[in-house]
């Protein structure tokens, strides 16, 4: 949310985040290296330093694709959410680190160009065993270098959010990628059926929290039909937590049905900062507040307030015997629409 | 706009949760024994540093030129095999490298017809020779 361009809008959540995440980081490698040593004294430290780096990259690949999934089935995992980028950004600073000390220590003593040498020397494409496996790293840190690259507002508001967010789901290309860079590379010659296992274990977690999200997201997208007045109804008013929405899909996009106090209001469930879930916010101070990254907008207008200039579109919305009906047909973002009102029963 | 994206990552979610295994599952039951496969043909050659399980064989190629066999189950990680004209302690210099080492067995062809030399193995992850197999010292006679 910004009406002037900050190359990273810090806070103490960002900061408590950044300084978690590093911190579990340079434990993780610091176990990984020592457990190394201890095992194998005569280790090259850069042999070593190569599978750290390695292997930590793909554990924050994992951690990046898991709390998606996770913040969609349970709002509690969505602090998680929140600063992904940094985790995102830090994978890629660690793959790259894992591919430069590669660099360092297989291909720079030679007399043919180091990346050349990445590329080119290893043309056993005929066996399974031997597999270019180097090819698909390459790849895969070349789809993190374009999101890392991207991973900034500056980029998602230029590129567009469907772009940037179409782009980002290349995270899944890599990920594939890196499962046969592994496969073909280190499990080739390390046959511990723990490494083995370990992989696949975080494949399956991975892919069936994101099957299980996905399929279950569907039920929302499921159609609100009209009644013949071209009104939807949503369920009653008072059924609706104060403070929280209900979410429907009418008309092709997903709405919300917020309540504040006695207020209901019809928003489009959609951020226009990253897409965000406006719908499974909460309303802060008369604010509907995205849970994604805190971007607010007014209930009746869908308006960031001053000095922001975000919308969202708004739906009219009224209250029959208690029940919602909500008009399908979007205003434009910004637009005013008068709340409906619970009126409690007499006792 | 979130429908169609929300829709488009389940499908590539559901492509994934089959094509991936498959292809992981794939490639590990393809993967060469960790035994390695006994060296059957061609001679023996006589090695000089006392490494456990390394076995070597030379094997004439109809081209002329020699092919040597390596087998080494109990290596060291991330071996390279090197060839030189003169006995080397590192594989620097003139040594020519004539690839990878897995713990199966691997064949290499020596440059040259009749050159003698000798064969380097180097473990990339200890930074250490782990055995020199004078070639020269064996008489190729076909």
């Amino acid at each position: 949310m910004s009406t002037h361009y900050v190359p990273v809008q810090w806070n103490r959540q960002k900061w408590l985040y950044d300084l978690s995440l590093w911190a579990g980081i340079l434990a993780f490698l610091a176990v990984f290296l020592g457990a190394g040593f201890a095992l194998n004294p005569a280790a090259d430290e850069t042999t070593l330093l190569i599978r750290a780096s390695g292997i930590t990259a793909l554990v924050l690949l994992h951690l990046a694709l898991c709390i998606g999934p996770l913040a969609r089935l349970d709002a509690r995992f969505l602090p998680l959410l929140y600063n992904r980028r940094h985790l995102g950004v830090s994978t890629f600073l660690l793959a790259l680190s894992h591919a430069a000390l590669v660099i360092f220590q297989y291909h720079l003593g030679g007399d043919r160009n180091a990346l050349l040498s990445v590329l080119s020397s290893n043309t056993h494409i005929d066996t399974i065993s031997r597999f270019p496996f180097e090819l698909f790293g390459v790849a895969a840190l070349m789809i993190l270098f374009a999101m890392a690259a991207t991973s900034h507002d500056f980029w998602l508001k230029n590129l567009t959010p469907p772009i940037w967010k179409a782009l980002h789901m290349s995270v899944y290309l890599a990920y594939a990628l890196l499962v046969l860079h592994l496969g073909l590379g280190v499990l080739q010659q390390e046959q511990s059926p723990l490494l083995a296992g370990l992989l696949g274990l975080g494949m399956a977690t991975v892919l069936g929290l994101q099957l299980w999200s996905g399929w279950h997201a569907r039920t929302l997208d499921r159609e609100v039909p009209a009644n013949a007045a071209g009104y939807v109804e949503l369920g009653r008013g008072d059924a609706i937590p104060d403070g929280r929405a209900i979410i429907a899909t009418v008309a092709g996009e997903r709405i919300a049905v917020f309540r504040d106090g006695q207020r209901i209001c019809a928003l489009s469930s959609v951020c226009r900062h990253q897409n965000g879930p406006l719908g499974e916010g909460r309303v802060v101070k008369g604010l509907v507040t995205c849970p994604w990254h805190g971007y607010q907008y007014r209930l009746e207008d869908g308006q960031s307030p001053p000095p922001f200039t975000e919308r969202v579109p708004t739906f009219r919305v009224k209250l029959v015997a208690g029940q919602i009906w909500v008009d399908p047909r979007p205003n434009a973002p910004g637009t005013y629409t008068e709340p409906a009102t619970i009126v409690n029963d007499p006792p | 706009m979130i429908r169609s994206l929300r829709r488009a990552q389940r499908w590539i979610a559901t492509g994934l949760a089959i094509a991936l295994p498959l292809a992981y599952a794939s490639i590990l039951l393809r993967r060469p024994a960790a035994v390695p496969t006994p060296l059957t043909a061609g001679l023996d050659l006589p090695i000089v540093a006392a490494t456990p399980g390394l076995h070597a064989r030379l094997d004439p190629r109809a081209d002329g030129g020699w092919t040597v066999a390596l087998a080494m189950p109990e290596a060291a990680p991330d071996l390279l095999a090197y060839w030189s004209m003169e006995k080397p302690t590192s594989p620097s210099g003139d040594a020519i490298l004539l690839g990878p080492l897995p713990p199966q067995a691997r064949s290499y062809a020596l440059p040259g017809k009749d050159a003698a030399g000798y064969l380097l193995i180097y473990s990339v992850a200890y930074r250490a020779t782990q055995a020199v197999i004078p070639v020269a010292s064996l008489e190729r006679s076909r």
